[in-house]
């Protein structure tokens, strides 16, 4: 009995086997290929519905079993040339399944593969980007700098365009000022001259008036230096050149003491202006 | 006693106005003009300190005068000055300035014996603040006059650079009526303002024309005392003389050559009056003019080269020169009927000389160069013009309603005076020349 047990556990593996295999060739052709990238859970799920119906068929053929043992004794050889069929077929489905094991070992080697070199890809194409928006970044970066730059410059321009022009604008007042200044200085000098030749003529007067060059020989020249202050007062009076003649430069000296003050202007600024703080007197009063 | 000029000086006075050359590109002012002015001067009263209240001269007086006299100053009054000075440190040179006074003499006399006195003085530039020359002298009594004299020589000299002229002496004729009507004659000296005359002869008769030999020593003149003309020479200080023309006729108008050694005179021994030169050495007689008309009154040339006379040979009277080297007489004077009496200047420049016009008798200068003619004088009747011995001045003789006396004029005609003079007519003065140095 026992023997008959383990081969009737034998044939119902078996038989479970065909009828797996069935189901799964079944199932296969029923079914389209699974989707790359899901298919262990359609498989799993197809197993768990087709176990519900191996229970089934399994106690049918328990069932079954129970009659033919008795029935179908004879037909064993039957069924063990069936059996040979099955493992022929089984072989040929285990081969068959290996084929597919392998084509689908390859497809997922494919598969992994594309997914890897898709990965990659992303990856890749993830690098790409990310250097690309670092690169568009440091463009963006170099950019940013290059119009901060350029508004510095142009701001620098501005302001030195700025200052250019104020500089001008200080050089043209300034030049205008100088112009006036000097038609100023032009129109002062004029008068000046107008004034230092009355000076001059009132000056030469009041000394030649005080000159007595009584009693003395003709031709002498001597020339005294005088140093006056504003009002005319004289300071001192050298004598720069003798005439040779000590009484002739003594009344020179005298004539210029005696004419103190001389009508020279009081204002200091007209005074230092027309430069009387020292001059000459050359006296040749002639034959 | 030996009476000598110590030059003094004032030590602390660096004052000048003389210092070096400066910088040069100033304005210069050209004075080709002066005026012809009397220098401006004040003769403080001199101190005095000896035994009688009032000293026996007024110094600054004597020194004023006689530089008012030259007509080259203007002399301050003693009341019109601010202050009376005697020693420099009592000067306030300001206050004279504000009386544009140039120039002050202060001086003192002390007396150091009855008959001793010293006398020192000095002359200031008021302007300067400094002197210009200053002297300490010892004088006797007598000779404090002549001493005021050198003074003001001295001073002359300072500030025209001209020697002065005033320690000289002249000569001159005065002639006066006695009790019963007779004149006398004499023949004088004197300072040269007059003052201290002295009689070197008397006479009853006509006394002419003093000439004064060039070294002050002797005088020719002319004397009528032997009822004739006769030229003398006179030694002034022995009083000898002796008879150096007396011939025929007139002998008159001696004039000494600038050498001493001979005697221009006019002569007629030969008819009319003409100029002889007479050796005095040898008394030997060279005849200068050869004319029918009178020549007479000759002068010499400073050079000794020229006489210049008077002549009538024109018609009327007329100066003419003569070269004494030959040559013929030439005239000079052109203008006027009258001339007469020429004498040259120091200088040999001009002629004074007497110049009648329209009745009046006037004293001239000529220029010789310029040819133009200046009267100096204007009197009715003036005679015998004579130059000092440098030249500032001419003396001469003026009539007046109670005679005639001796005036001075400047030589440029400004400054007349009349010489104080005794009694009587004064006539033909001769100015005598520089003291021997």
């Amino acid at each position: 009995m026992r023997l008959l047990t383990a081969r009737a556990l034998l044939y119902s593996l078996l038989l479970h086997a065909v009828v797996i295999a069935a189901l799964i060739i079944n199932f296969d052709r029923s079914h389209p290929l699974p989707q790359p990238s899901r298919p262990a859970q359609e498989i799993i799920e197809a197993v768990t519905v087709d176990s519900r119906a191996v229970e089934q068929e399994l106690q049918r053929l328990r069932d079954q079993e129970t009659a033919a043992q008795q029935a179908k004794a004879a037909e064993l050889k039957e069924l063990e040339r069936k059996a040979r069929a099955v493992e022929q077929q089984r072989r040929e489905a285990e081969r068959q399944r290996k084929v597919e094991e392998k084509r689908k070992a390859e497809a997922e080697r494919k598969r992994k593969e594309e997914e890897r070199k898709a990965a990659a890809a992303r990856t890749r194409q993830e690098a790409e980007k990310r250097r690309a928006q670092q690169e568009l970044k440091r463009i963006e970066e170099q950019q940013r700098k290059a119009e901060a730059e350029k508004k510095r410059v142009e701001a620098a321009r501005r302001k030195a365009e700025a200052e250019r022009k104020r500089q001008a604008e200080a050089e043209r007042k300034r030049k205008a000022e100088q112009a006036a200044q000097a038609q100023r200085a032009k129109e002062q000098a004029q008068q000046d001259q107008k004034l230092l030749g009355e000076v001059v003529s009132r000056t030469r007067n009041k000394v030649t008036s005080n000159f007595n060059k009584t009693g003395l020989p003709p031709g002498l020249e001597c020339v005294l230096t005088v140093q006056t202050v504003p009002g005319g007062s004289v300071v001192s009076v050298t004598l720069q050149k003798s005439s040779g003649n000590d009484i002739f430069d003594r009344r020179a000296v005298t004539a210029v003491e005696k004419a103190s003050p001389l009508p020279l202007p009081a204002d200091p600024a007209v005074f230092e202006r027309l430069g009387l703080r020292k001059f000459k007197f050359t006296f040749n009063p002639g034959g | 006693m030996k009476h000598s000029w110590y030059l003094i000086g004032l030590l602390p006075i660096m004052l000048s106005a003389f210092g070096p050359a400066r910088a040069q590109g100033e304005l210069e002012i050209f004075i080709d003009a002066g005026v012809e002015n009397a220098l401006p001067i004040a003769v403080a009263p001199f101190g005095w300190s000896g035994s009688p209240a009032r000293p026996p001269i007024d110094l600054h007086l004597t020194v004023a005068n006689n530089l008012a006299r030259s007509g080259r100053f203007d002399t301050m009054k003693a009341d019109a000055m601010p202050q009376r000075p005697t020693s420099y440190g009592q000067i306030n040179f300001r206050d004279w300035r504000m009386l544009r006074m140039e120039n002050i003499v202060i001086g003192n006399l002390t007396q150091r014996a009855p008959d001793e006195f010293e006398i020192e003085f000095r002359l200031l530039d008021v302007y300067k603040e400094s002197q210009l020359t200053g002297f300490r002298i010892s004088v006797p009594r007598d000779r404090l006059r002549r001493a005021a004299h050198r003074i003001s020589d001295i001073i002359f000299e300072a500030l025209t650079g001209v020697r002065g002229a005033f320690n000289t002496r002249i000569a001159y004729v005065t002639v006066r009526e006695d009790a019963t009507g007779a004149k006398r004659y004499a023949l004088q000296l004197a300072d040269a303002d007059g003052f201290n005359p002295r009689t070197l002869l008397e006479s009853d008769q006509a006394l002419l024309s003093p000439a004064w030999a060039p070294d002050g020593r002797s005088l020719a003149y002319v004397s009528f005392e032997n009822d004739n003309s006769a030229v003398y020479v006179q030694d002034l200080r022995s009083g000898q003389r002796k008879t150096v023309a007396a011939h025929a006729g007139i002998n008159s108008a001696p004039a000494f050559s600038p050498d001493g050694r001979s005697l221009a005179l006019t002569l007629s021994k030969e008819g009319d009056p003409e100029i002889f030169v007479l050796n005095l050495a040898d008394g030997a007689l060279r005849r200068i003019t050869r004319n029918r008309a009178i020549d007479t009154e000759p002068a010499w040339s400073p050079d000794g080269k020229t006489l210049v006379f008077t002549s009538d040979r024109g018609g009327a009277p007329q100066i003419y020169a003569v070269d004494l080297q030959g040559g013929q007489p030439r005239r000079l004077t052109f203008e006027g009927t009258y001339f007469a009496r020429p004498r040259y200047a120091p200088d040999g420049a001009g002629i004074t000389m007497v110049y009648g016009e329209r009745g009046r008798y006037r004293i001239a200068y000529l220029d010789l160069q310029s040819r133009t003619l200046s009267t100096l004088t204007n009197n009715r009747l003036d005679e015998s013009p004579s130059f000092s011995p440098n030249g500032s001045m001419i003396i001469y003789a003026t009539s007046t309603p109670g005679g005639s006396e001796l005036a001075a004029v400047s030589v440029d005609g400004s400054v007349h005076q009349r010489l104080a003079l005794q009694d009587g007519a004064v006539r033909e003065p001769a100015w005598g020349p520089f003291p021997a140095q």
